[in-house]
């Protein structure tokens, strides 16, 4: 997303670009929260989408507080989420989880002090071919079946989240 | 003689752009559509039937009963819905289509178009293939712009045709189709009442035909080398080739199109397919079609895979979904996390599923953590049964299946988990 003045001009960008349509609602609070730079929706933003779909905001929150990709309070500039169906349980997904731990020095659900990371158990995302997986953000990643790998990530991640 | 696998991915390996609709027609894209076009509406419904093409999002039914039921229905407009949401784990096989070949899917929706009328088609593909729904919207827009979307596709005045796609939100139960056709009118995606089936009250109160993207890739081929051929492909209870996943433990992790009716020794052994277990460790089981399919315990994978094999052996295709597991696995762990994500999964609307999925839950960590009682194994079944019974929508009514099957093929993992010890419940 380009740089925009204000919250109104984001969120009409945003749903310019996919049409003010209802079935378009969740690409549209996808692409919101994305912009939001802290994967969450505030109530201010959830307002803003209401009017320029002509919903009730209270609809927006139905959806908003539904489905699991999106959230309603600030999570962090990198949302991990460690896929722990079984075919990725099963295969060290708890490796993946120990590790983001002990690196980042936080617990499940807990943002980092830096706010660039939190992570989350998640169910599958279709990435069972590269067990165990790990999706961030928008982007896939694995097998991340070592430490080192996960280190590496988060190295590489914490680079292009401080520029 | 039997055309043999690859026939849904033939293309993939020769198309330099898959989104290219020249790409496309270069190795045969659209052939089919224009068959449909010459022998109209009611043959495509003919063909269908002659193929047995059995619904590839897991529920199997035959296609030809789902599509002539809403051809015969008169009102309009009538829509045309793909249901990409693949979302049992397990399965990776639409995410294939979608990035691979976008184009086949697109006509398979399209012939579909055709033979019901539809002005309008969605694709709801989940939020967790957000990049892909990218490049399959260029797939649609090249589609366009090649005369194959829009109005009077192929010059043909009235036939005006679109597709858009929907983006889920991370919600597995939206593959159930009524709760996807509510998430597309914007409201929560909790399936429907279905008083009436779906071709008669759909999107929009509308008649709707929902099927899976694999399902869609197989309409093409059915048109193009015709529905007996189709049929060959496969055995007796049904035709054509199937995209089958394998994972888990499987050392060659994958997706492969097999013939229908192809050994499972064969999937789960030979170098050509799973090649075994990567630990090199024996297989112990296998959950056959995603979350709500059932788990079958070797020795007893010795049969042909096709919806009879399965079938005939207690099991079913679902999804196509193999996950593999090796003698390191606890049955009982195994089932503690299946049921963790339909605990996670159920939306709520009903509760014996919401509610019984979550004490299902907590036996089974009883057991898993060796306290279990005298009793609880039937605890355990009665509270399975009754979420597959009072449950509205087919998560809740599949929960129980691989635990169910679980505990028929290794009771006695569950027995040794019962504390010898005394004590309260």
């Amino acid at each position: 997303m380009k740089a925009v003045c204000t919250k109104n001009e984001m969120v009409a960008a945003v749903v310019e670009k996919h049409g003010a349509k209802k079935d378009k609602l969740l690409a549209i609070l996808l692409d919101l929260q994305d912009a939001s730079g802290q994967n969450y929706l505030s109530e201010e933003i959830c307002s803003l989408a209401a009017e320029a779909l002509k919903m009730s905001p209270a609809k927006i929150y139905e959806a908003a507080t539904f489905y699991s990709m999106l959230f309603t309070e600030p999570q962090a500039k990198y949302l991990i989420e460690v896929c722990s169906s079984t075919p990725c349980y099963f295969n060290k997904s708890k490796l993946v989880v120990d590790t983001l731990e002990a690196e980042l020095g936080v617990k499940e659900g807990e943002q980092t002090a830096d706010g660039l990371f939190i992570f989350y158990l998640a169910q599958c995302f279709g990435a069972c071919d590269q067990s165990p997986a790990v999706k961030i953000n928008h982007e896939v990643y694995g097998p991340l079946d070592s430490a080192e790998k996960i280190k590496a990530l988060l190295y590489e991640l914490r680079q292009r989240g401080e520029q | 003689m039997r055309i043999e696998a690859p026939v849904l991915l033939k293309k993939v390996d020769i198309m330099h752009d898959c989104t290219s609709v020249a790409d496309y027609k270069g190795c045969g894209g659209f052939v089919g559509f224009h068959k449909a076009l010459h022998s109209g509406q009611s043959a495509v419904l003919d063909e269908l039937e002659l193929a047995e093409l059995r619904g590839r999002g897991g529920a199997a039914i035959q296609a030809h009963l789902k599509w002539r039921q809403l051809y015969e229905m008169e009102i309009f407009p009538k829509y045309i819905v793909c249901n990409a949401d693949e979302g049992e784990s397990g399965t990776f096989k639409d995410k294939i289509l979608l990035r691979d070949n976008p184009l086949s899917v697109i006509e398979g929706m399209l012939i579909a178009g055709y033979v019901f009328g539809a002005k309008h088609g969605y694709i709801y593909i989940r939020g967790e293939y957000r990049k892909i729904q990218d490049s399959f919207q260029i797939a649609l827009d090249n589609a366009k712009a090649a005369g194959y979307l829009g109005e009077k596709i192929q010059g043909i005045e009235g036939f005006d045709y679109d597709i858009s796609i929907v983006s889920g939100s991370g919600a597995y139960v939206c593959g159930e189709n009524s709760a996807l056709l509510n998430s597309i009118e914007a409201r929560a995606g909790r399936p429907r009442l279905k008083i009436q089936r779906l071709a008669q009250v759909g999107l929009f109160k509308k008649p709707t035909l929902v099927n899976n993207v694999e399902s869609f890739a197989c309409i093409p081929v059915i048109m193009e080398y015709g529905g007996a051929a189709f049929k060959e492909m496969g055995t007796s209870k049904g035709g054509g080739t199937k995209l089958v996943c394998l994972s888990g433990h499987a050392k060659n992790k994958g997706v492969y199109e097999i013939n229908l009716g192809t050994p499972l020794n064969d999937l789960l052994y030979s170098e050509k397919f799973g090649g075994g277990t990567a630990s090199g460790r024996p297989i112990k089981f296998v959950h056959f079609g995603g979350q709500s399919g059932p788990i079958g315990f070797e020795p007893a994978l010795n049969f042909y895979y096709s919806y009879e094999g399965l079938w005939d052996n207690g099991l079913a295709m679902g999804s196509g979904a193999i996950v593999v597991m090796d003698e390191s696995v606890s049955v009982v762990e195994y089932c503690r996390e299946v049921m963790r994500f339909f605990v996670h999964e159920s939306c709520g609307k009903c509760t014996p599923c919401r509610l019984g999925t979550t004490r299902a839950l907590e036996l089974l960590e009883r057991f898993a953590a060796c306290e279990a009682q005298e009793g609880d194994i039937e605890r355990l079944e009665q509270i399975l049964i009754n979420i597959r019974n009072l449950s509205q929508c087919g998560l809740g009514q599949s929960a129980d299946t691989a635990v169910m099957s679980a505990i028929k093929g290794a009771r006695h993992e569950f027995e040794a988990c019962i504390s010898k010890k005394g004590g309260q419940v």
